[in-house]
């Protein structure tokens, strides 16, 4: 079963403050819980073991070898 | 050469004459201008064409030139921007009704560099709205066509860039690249596409889609071009605060062509789902390299098929809070497509945000021993040619589109697409090279060494 209903993205969009179209929420349902399952498998990398990237890492600090 | 062919020439070709005052920016700028006037209606390339400014720009340059002030290689070329970079007084709408109005009272870092190296710009042109797309079409302006095939896709979101380098109106487009948009439309419309290091290049007066995703870069019809471009506005800038501070070396001036002795893997992630004829041409083109003396083997990096998801996370998350204002007060104001992403991207939970920036990290991490084994990465651009119109809401196309360049955005690396032949259609399609964060000099040589043992890049569309 969907953990993302219809329901649980126009309580998410009165959150944030935005409006889908009645039409389009069965469509934004569907795509969120894509996107979340798709972030979730990202799991299987060993998260915890990693801090999340920053910019200025990316930029410049990214590693000893590049300096 | 003859001035019939004049728009298609490469800054290469022209800057000595233009040097020695064989050649007047005037006529460089002319020909480029006709050109857009040629075919600007019926290919949909620009949103704002300054011609009368970038006549006078050019007579300066001409002047200047004639006072022997010569600038460098960049001096009297024509160059269209992505209309998302600011240009002082010229209107950055982002392809959308939202930012028609906006008018800016400084040029972006990159183009304001541009035009200290003598550069003229002839105006701005078609995006996916926002950027945030992989096909060029935008409900909002003018239907973006493929210069190879009016019915196909130009490939996005840079689609305005890709159809102006590949027809001859400028020598150079200045995109943007989030998800593959300067490499998209590159493969698609037959042109070298350069996304260099993350923070290389100053992401300021660039309207954002994604700040940590975000890679400003040229389409050039040559990779000695891209380097031009490269060398003339990288480098550190203050107005931009991932802006890297690690120097820049003189890219262009160290290209040899020669790749003798360079170790390349080919990624063998990105070989899932290639067109038949695509995944032929790019064979071909990595044996055309291992002739050229560079040692290729296959690699695996199983981390890289958890990108799509990393990707999707940050870059949504990113795009919608930097939407939600307008998502809220004007949503009638987006096309549906850009609508539908960004309100999902400002519904995402910041949990899945911050997992998407770890998975990065791990991302990152899994590649580190890649770069110590293999001096550049190997793939096919984009798994397909370019799409048909008809086809660009399909969702199993959007994807595929973007299939092989998220990856480098997550990585932060430099990567140059360049033409690698063409379909039995008649098609354009593109190989790859990428390289270790802040490389992009190895990564333009084994992209020039391919592009000197062929002569795909110097191929017309048949738009005349």
């Amino acid at each position: 079963m969907s953990r993302i209903t219809i329901e649980t993205v126009r309580q998410l969009a009165a959150v944030v403050g935005i409006r889908p179209d009645e039409d389009q929420l069965a469509g934004l349902a569907r795509g969120l819980e894509a996107t979340l399952a798709a972030i979730e498998r990202c799991d299987e990398l060993g998260l915890a073991q990693h801090e999340p990237a920053a910019t200025f890492q990316l930029s410049g600090g990214a590693t000893d070898a590049e300096l | 050469m003859p001035s019939s062919e004049l728009h298609y020439a490469t800054i290469e070709e022209l800057a000595g004459p233009l040097q020695r005052r064989e050649l007047s920016p005037v006529e460089v700028v002319e020909a480029a201008l006709r050109r857009a006037e040629q075919l600007d209606a019926r290919l949909g390339v620009f949103v704002t064409l300054t011609a009368e400014r970038a006549r006078a720009e050019a007579r300066q340059a001409e002047e200047e030139i004639r006072r022997g002030e010569y600038r460098g290689p960049l001096h009297g070329i024509p160059v269209t921007l992505k209309d998302l970079y600011d240009l002082a007084g010229v209107p950055t709408t982002c392809g959308s009704p939202i930012r028609a109005g906006f008018v800016p009272s400084e040029d972006a870092t990159s183009v304001a560099r541009l035009r200290q190296a003598g550069a003229v710009i002839l105006g701005k042109v078609t995006l996916h709205e926002f950027a945030f797309g992989p096909t060029g079409i935008n409900p909002h302006g003018p239907l973006t066509r493929n210069p190879w095939d009016p019915e196909r896709i130009p490939g996005g979101s840079s689609g305005g860039s890709g159809v102006a380098v590949a027809t001859g109106i400028g020598c150079v487009s200045m995109g943007t690249d989030t998800g593959g948009s300067i490499r998209i439309p590159a493969a698609l419309c037959g042109t070298v596409g350069l996304k260099a290091t993350y923070g290389r290049i100053s992401r300021a007066g660039v309207f954002p889609l994604s700040h940590s995703l975000d890679h400003p870069g040229p389409l050039t019809r040559s990779v000695r071009d891209a380097a031009y471009v490269f060398d003339a506005i990288a480098g550190h800038d203050l107005r931009d605060p991932a802006s890297s501070p690690l120097p820049v070396p003189d890219v262009a001036a160290s290209l040899t062509g020669s790749v003798s002795g360079l170790r390349a893997g080919v990624l063998r992630e990105c070989l899932v789902d290639i067109d038949a004829d695509v995944r032929a041409l790019f064979d071909a083109a990595v044996e055309t390299l291992r002739r050229c003396g560079l040692k290729v083997s296959e690699v695996s990096v199983p981390a890289a098929r958890y990108a799509p998801g990393a990707s999707t996370a940050i870059m949504f998350a990113e795009g919608g809070a930097l939407h939600q204002r307008w998502l809220a007060e004007r949503p009638q104001d987006y096309g549906a497509d850009v609508r539908s992403r960004l309100e999902l991207g400002a519904l995402l939970p910041a949990v899945h945000y911050i997992k998407g920036q770890q998975a990065r990290s791990a991302i990152i991490a899994a590649f580190a021993e890649v770069w110590e084994a293999y001096d550049v990465l190997l793939l096919p651009t984009v798994p397909m040619a370019a799409p048909r119109i008809e086809d660009q809401l399909r969702s199993d196309v959007r994807n595929r589109l973007i299939a092989n360049t998220r990856l480098f955005n997550l990585l932060g690396a430099p990567t140059c697409a360049v033409p690698c032949g063409f379909t039995p259609e008649g098609l354009p399609a593109s190989l790859t090279v990428a390289g270790r964060a802040f490389d992009e000099a190895t990564v333009l040589e084994v992209a020039l060494a391919y592009e000197r043992a062929t002569d795909w890049h110097r191929r017309r569309p048949p738009v005349d």
